[in-house]
Protein backbone atom coordinates (compact mmCIF):
# COMPACT_ATOMS: atom_id res chain seq x y z
CA UNK A 1 0.00 0.00 0.00
CA UNK A 2 1.13 3.09 -0.75
CA UNK A 3 1.30 5.71 2.42
CA UNK A 4 1.72 9.49 2.80
CA UNK A 5 5.12 11.09 2.14
CA UNK A 6 6.21 14.03 4.34
CA UNK A 7 5.58 16.47 1.87
CA UNK A 8 1.64 14.89 1.85
CA UNK A 9 1.76 15.38 5.58
CA UNK A 10 3.31 19.03 5.89
CA UNK A 11 0.37 19.98 2.96
CA UNK A 12 -2.52 18.18 5.43
CA UNK A 13 -0.86 20.38 8.07
CA UNK A 14 -0.86 23.53 5.91
CA UNK A 15 -4.52 22.36 4.78
CA UNK A 16 -3.41 22.35 1.71
CA UNK A 17 -3.11 18.60 1.27
CA UNK A 18 -4.74 16.12 -1.88
CA UNK A 19 -7.70 14.73 -1.36
CA UNK A 20 -6.21 11.27 -1.71
CA UNK A 21 -3.86 12.25 0.94
CA UNK A 22 -6.61 13.37 3.69
CA UNK A 23 -8.39 10.22 2.74
CA UNK A 24 -5.59 8.15 3.26
CA UNK A 25 -4.39 9.91 6.68
CA UNK A 26 -7.52 9.08 7.59
CA UNK A 27 -8.08 5.53 6.97
CA UNK A 28 -4.58 4.45 7.55
CA UNK A 29 -3.37 4.00 11.04
CA UNK A 30 0.67 4.51 10.17
CA UNK A 31 0.13 7.63 8.16
CA UNK A 32 -2.50 9.19 10.70
CA UNK A 33 -0.36 8.92 13.59
CA UNK A 34 2.10 10.56 11.59
CA UNK A 35 0.20 13.26 10.75
CA UNK A 36 -0.48 13.37 14.43
CA UNK A 37 2.94 13.45 15.44
CA UNK A 38 3.47 16.28 12.68
CA UNK A 39 0.92 18.64 14.29
CA UNK A 40 2.27 17.66 17.88
CA UNK A 41 5.84 18.67 16.82
CA UNK A 42 4.41 22.04 15.03
CA UNK A 43 2.92 22.70 17.80
CA UNK A 44 5.37 22.30 20.76
CA UNK A 45 8.01 24.54 18.16
CA UNK A 46 5.55 27.13 18.45
CA UNK A 47 5.34 26.78 22.53
CA UNK A 48 9.28 26.15 22.82
CA UNK A 49 10.05 29.77 25.00
CA UNK A 50 11.01 33.07 23.89
CA UNK A 51 14.83 33.59 25.03
CA UNK A 52 16.58 36.53 25.66
CA UNK A 53 19.68 38.02 24.70
CA UNK A 54 22.51 38.26 27.37
CA UNK A 55 23.71 41.45 26.78
CA UNK A 56 21.67 44.63 26.06
CA UNK A 57 22.56 46.06 22.44
CA UNK A 58 20.69 49.29 22.66
CA UNK A 59 23.41 50.79 23.46
CA UNK A 60 25.41 49.47 20.08
CA UNK A 61 22.45 50.09 17.92
CA UNK A 62 21.89 53.88 19.79
CA UNK A 63 25.53 54.11 19.04
CA UNK A 64 26.18 52.63 15.55
CA UNK A 65 23.50 54.89 14.36
CA UNK A 66 25.88 57.43 15.90
CA UNK A 67 23.23 60.15 15.40
CA UNK A 68 19.73 61.16 16.30
CA UNK A 69 16.87 63.21 14.58
CA UNK A 70 15.49 66.17 16.25
CA UNK A 71 11.82 66.52 17.48
CA UNK A 72 9.38 68.22 14.98
CA UNK A 73 9.26 70.91 17.27
CA UNK A 74 13.06 71.81 17.20
CA UNK A 75 12.46 70.93 13.48
CA UNK A 76 10.17 74.10 12.64
CA UNK A 77 12.35 76.71 13.96
CA UNK A 78 13.45 79.18 11.84
CA UNK A 79 17.00 79.37 13.76
CA UNK A 80 17.24 75.53 14.04
CA UNK A 81 20.63 74.38 13.53
CA UNK A 82 19.16 71.26 12.78
CA UNK A 83 16.82 71.50 9.56
CA UNK A 84 18.95 72.61 6.25
CA UNK A 85 17.86 75.41 4.13
CA UNK A 86 14.92 73.58 2.89
CA UNK A 87 13.68 73.03 6.20
CA UNK A 88 13.52 69.78 6.05
CA UNK A 89 15.01 67.97 9.00
CA UNK A 90 18.62 66.31 9.30
CA UNK A 91 20.58 63.96 11.27
CA UNK A 92 22.27 65.68 14.36
CA UNK A 93 24.94 64.17 16.78
CA UNK A 94 23.19 62.75 19.64
CA UNK A 95 22.62 64.85 22.69
CA UNK A 96 24.22 64.66 26.16
CA UNK A 97 21.26 62.65 27.30
CA UNK A 98 22.23 59.23 25.07
CA UNK B 1 6.45 31.69 23.25
CA UNK B 2 4.01 34.40 23.80
CA UNK B 3 5.04 37.77 23.64
CA UNK B 4 2.84 41.07 23.35
CA UNK B 5 3.56 42.76 20.13
CA UNK B 6 1.48 45.53 19.89
CA UNK B 7 2.77 48.93 20.11
CA UNK B 8 0.71 52.16 19.71
CA UNK B 9 0.82 54.09 16.90
CA UNK B 10 1.83 57.27 18.52
CA UNK B 11 4.65 55.48 19.43
CA UNK B 12 5.81 55.26 16.02
CA UNK B 13 4.98 57.83 14.96
CA UNK B 14 7.17 59.78 17.67
CA UNK B 15 10.12 56.71 16.38
CA UNK B 16 9.77 57.87 13.02
CA UNK B 17 9.92 61.45 13.93
CA UNK B 18 13.10 60.79 15.29
CA UNK B 19 12.59 60.48 19.31
CA UNK B 20 15.40 58.68 20.72
CA UNK B 21 13.14 57.51 23.93
CA UNK B 22 10.20 55.87 21.28
CA UNK B 23 13.25 54.03 19.46
CA UNK B 24 14.71 52.42 22.45
CA UNK B 25 10.90 51.52 23.66
CA UNK B 26 10.31 49.89 19.91
CA UNK B 27 13.55 48.35 20.62
CA UNK B 28 12.46 47.15 23.83
CA UNK B 29 9.67 45.59 22.52
CA UNK B 30 10.97 43.72 19.80
CA UNK B 31 14.50 43.03 21.29
CA UNK B 32 13.67 39.38 22.37
CA UNK B 33 11.55 38.34 19.57
CA UNK B 34 13.91 39.82 17.53
CA UNK B 35 16.79 37.85 19.26
CA UNK B 36 14.67 34.82 19.51
CA UNK B 37 14.34 34.55 15.76
CA UNK B 38 17.97 34.88 15.26
CA UNK B 39 18.96 32.42 18.02
CA UNK B 40 16.79 29.46 16.46
CA UNK B 41 17.81 29.65 13.45
CA UNK B 42 21.67 30.85 13.66
CA UNK B 43 22.01 28.60 17.31
CA UNK B 44 25.18 30.66 18.53
CA UNK B 45 24.05 33.29 20.57
CA UNK B 46 26.40 35.63 19.67
CA UNK B 47 25.52 35.89 16.28
CA UNK B 48 22.16 36.17 17.24
CA UNK B 49 22.76 39.60 19.25
CA UNK B 50 24.95 40.65 16.34
CA UNK B 51 21.92 40.34 14.07
CA UNK B 52 19.56 41.90 16.48
CA UNK B 53 21.82 44.74 16.49
CA UNK B 54 22.07 44.92 12.95
CA UNK B 55 18.55 44.43 12.42
CA UNK B 56 18.00 47.62 15.25
CA UNK B 57 20.29 49.73 13.47
CA UNK B 58 18.13 49.34 10.13
CA UNK B 59 15.02 49.46 11.85
CA UNK B 60 16.44 52.85 13.44
CA UNK B 61 17.73 54.45 10.14
CA UNK B 62 14.66 52.90 7.83
CA UNK B 63 11.47 53.60 9.74
CA UNK B 64 10.57 56.25 8.10
CA UNK B 65 9.57 53.46 5.33
CA UNK B 66 7.30 51.59 7.67
CA UNK B 67 3.99 52.67 5.96
CA UNK B 68 1.98 51.19 9.16
CA UNK B 69 0.34 48.23 6.14
CA UNK B 70 0.24 45.51 8.36
CA UNK B 71 1.58 44.77 11.81
CA UNK B 72 5.16 46.36 12.85
CA UNK B 73 6.24 43.30 13.84
CA UNK B 74 5.81 41.96 10.41
CA UNK B 75 7.67 44.58 9.29
CA UNK B 76 10.78 44.24 11.85
CA UNK B 77 10.93 40.29 11.87
CA UNK B 78 11.19 40.85 7.64
CA UNK B 79 14.28 43.03 8.29
CA UNK B 80 15.59 40.32 11.32
CA UNK B 81 15.18 37.32 8.89
CA UNK B 82 16.75 38.95 6.35
CA UNK B 83 20.03 39.84 7.96
CA UNK B 84 19.96 35.99 10.12
CA UNK B 85 19.70 34.44 6.29
CA UNK B 86 22.77 36.92 4.96
CA UNK B 87 24.55 35.50 7.76
CA UNK B 88 24.21 32.14 6.60
CA UNK B 89 24.52 32.89 3.10
CA UNK B 90 27.81 34.42 4.06
CA UNK B 91 28.97 31.65 6.17
CA UNK B 92 29.22 28.97 4.62
CA UNK B 93 31.58 27.39 6.38
CA UNK B 94 28.80 25.97 8.46
CA UNK B 95 26.85 24.21 6.07
CA UNK B 96 29.36 21.50 7.54
CA UNK B 97 26.91 20.98 9.75
CA UNK B 98 24.60 18.90 7.27
CA UNK B 99 27.66 16.13 7.32
CA UNK B 100 27.73 16.74 11.27
CA UNK B 101 23.71 16.12 11.82
CA UNK B 102 23.86 12.84 9.73
CA UNK B 103 26.74 11.80 11.85
CA UNK B 104 25.45 12.85 15.34
CA UNK B 105 25.03 10.19 17.52
CA UNK B 106 22.84 10.36 20.90
CA UNK B 107 22.21 13.49 22.33
CA UNK B 108 24.22 16.13 23.74
CA UNK B 109 24.74 16.80 27.06
CA UNK B 110 24.13 20.07 28.71
CA UNK B 111 20.94 21.31 26.56
CA UNK B 112 20.01 23.69 24.33
CA UNK B 113 20.03 26.87 22.70
CA UNK B 114 22.17 29.37 25.41
CA UNK B 115 20.55 26.43 27.88
CA UNK B 116 17.40 24.16 27.97
CA UNK B 117 15.01 26.25 29.68
CA UNK B 118 14.10 25.68 33.05
CA UNK B 119 10.53 24.10 33.86
CA UNK B 120 10.39 22.81 29.60
CA UNK B 121 8.44 19.74 29.22
CA UNK B 122 10.93 16.84 28.84
CA UNK B 123 10.04 16.15 24.96
CA UNK B 124 10.18 20.06 24.33
CA UNK B 125 13.59 19.50 25.76
CA UNK B 126 14.39 16.82 23.31
CA UNK B 127 12.90 18.11 20.20
CA UNK B 128 14.81 21.75 21.09
CA UNK B 129 17.72 19.72 21.01
CA UNK B 130 17.06 18.10 17.56
CA UNK B 131 16.23 21.20 15.81
CA UNK B 132 19.59 22.49 17.18
CA UNK B 133 21.11 19.83 15.47
CA UNK B 134 19.58 20.69 11.83
CA UNK B 135 21.49 22.73 9.62
CA UNK B 136 21.07 26.22 9.39
CA UNK B 137 18.86 26.27 6.09
CA UNK B 138 16.94 23.47 7.93
CA UNK B 139 16.11 25.62 10.78
CA UNK B 140 15.49 28.85 9.18
CA UNK B 141 13.17 27.00 7.06
CA UNK B 142 11.53 25.21 9.86
CA UNK B 143 11.44 28.18 12.32
CA UNK B 144 10.14 30.64 9.64
CA UNK B 145 7.64 28.09 7.79
CA UNK B 146 6.18 26.59 11.44
CA UNK B 147 6.56 29.28 13.59
CA UNK B 148 6.56 32.27 12.40
CA UNK B 149 3.74 31.61 9.47
CA UNK B 150 5.86 32.52 6.61
CA UNK B 151 4.78 30.75 3.24
CA UNK B 152 6.90 29.14 0.89
CA UNK B 153 7.06 31.74 -1.34
CA UNK B 154 7.91 34.17 1.09
CA UNK B 155 11.06 31.84 2.29
CA UNK B 156 11.91 31.16 -1.24
CA UNK B 157 11.93 34.77 -1.74
CA UNK B 158 13.91 36.05 1.43
CA UNK B 159 16.62 33.05 0.84
CA UNK B 160 17.13 33.45 -3.13
CA UNK B 161 16.12 30.19 -3.48
CA UNK B 162 12.61 28.35 -5.20
CA UNK B 163 9.44 27.56 -3.42
CA UNK B 164 10.36 23.88 -4.19
CA UNK B 165 13.72 24.23 -2.36
CA UNK B 166 11.77 26.00 0.79
CA UNK B 167 9.34 22.52 0.48
CA UNK B 168 11.84 20.02 0.24
CA UNK B 169 14.13 21.70 3.04
CA UNK B 170 11.19 21.89 5.30
CA UNK B 171 9.90 17.85 4.76
CA UNK B 172 13.59 16.93 5.23
CA UNK B 173 13.80 18.48 8.05
CA UNK B 174 10.82 17.06 9.41
CA UNK B 175 11.95 13.96 8.26
CA UNK B 176 15.15 13.95 9.94
CA UNK B 177 13.64 15.82 13.58
CA UNK B 178 11.57 12.58 12.98
CA UNK B 179 13.93 9.72 13.03
CA UNK B 180 16.51 12.02 15.64
CA UNK B 181 13.30 11.77 18.27
CA UNK B 182 12.92 8.15 16.86
CA UNK B 183 15.99 7.27 17.83
CA UNK B 184 15.77 8.95 21.63
CA UNK B 185 12.59 7.05 22.06
CA UNK B 186 10.71 10.58 22.39
CA UNK B 187 7.26 10.91 20.57
CA UNK B 188 6.49 12.87 18.58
Amino acid sequence: MMHCTMDDLLALVAGEGSAWARQHAAACAACGAELEALYQRVAQLKALPARRSARDRWPAVRDGVGVSRVSPRRRRSPDSSCSDRSGRSRWTRPSSRV
Amino acid sequence: MTISLAVPDILVARAKSGDLEALEALYRAFETPVYNLALRVLRRPEDAEDVLQETFLEVVRSINQYRGEGHLWGWIRQIAASKALMRIRHDRVRETEELHEESVVGVRAGGGVGGVSPGAVPAQIDLERAFERLSETSRAVVWLHDVEGYTHEEIAEQMGKTVSFSKSQLARAHARLRRMLDDEGVAP
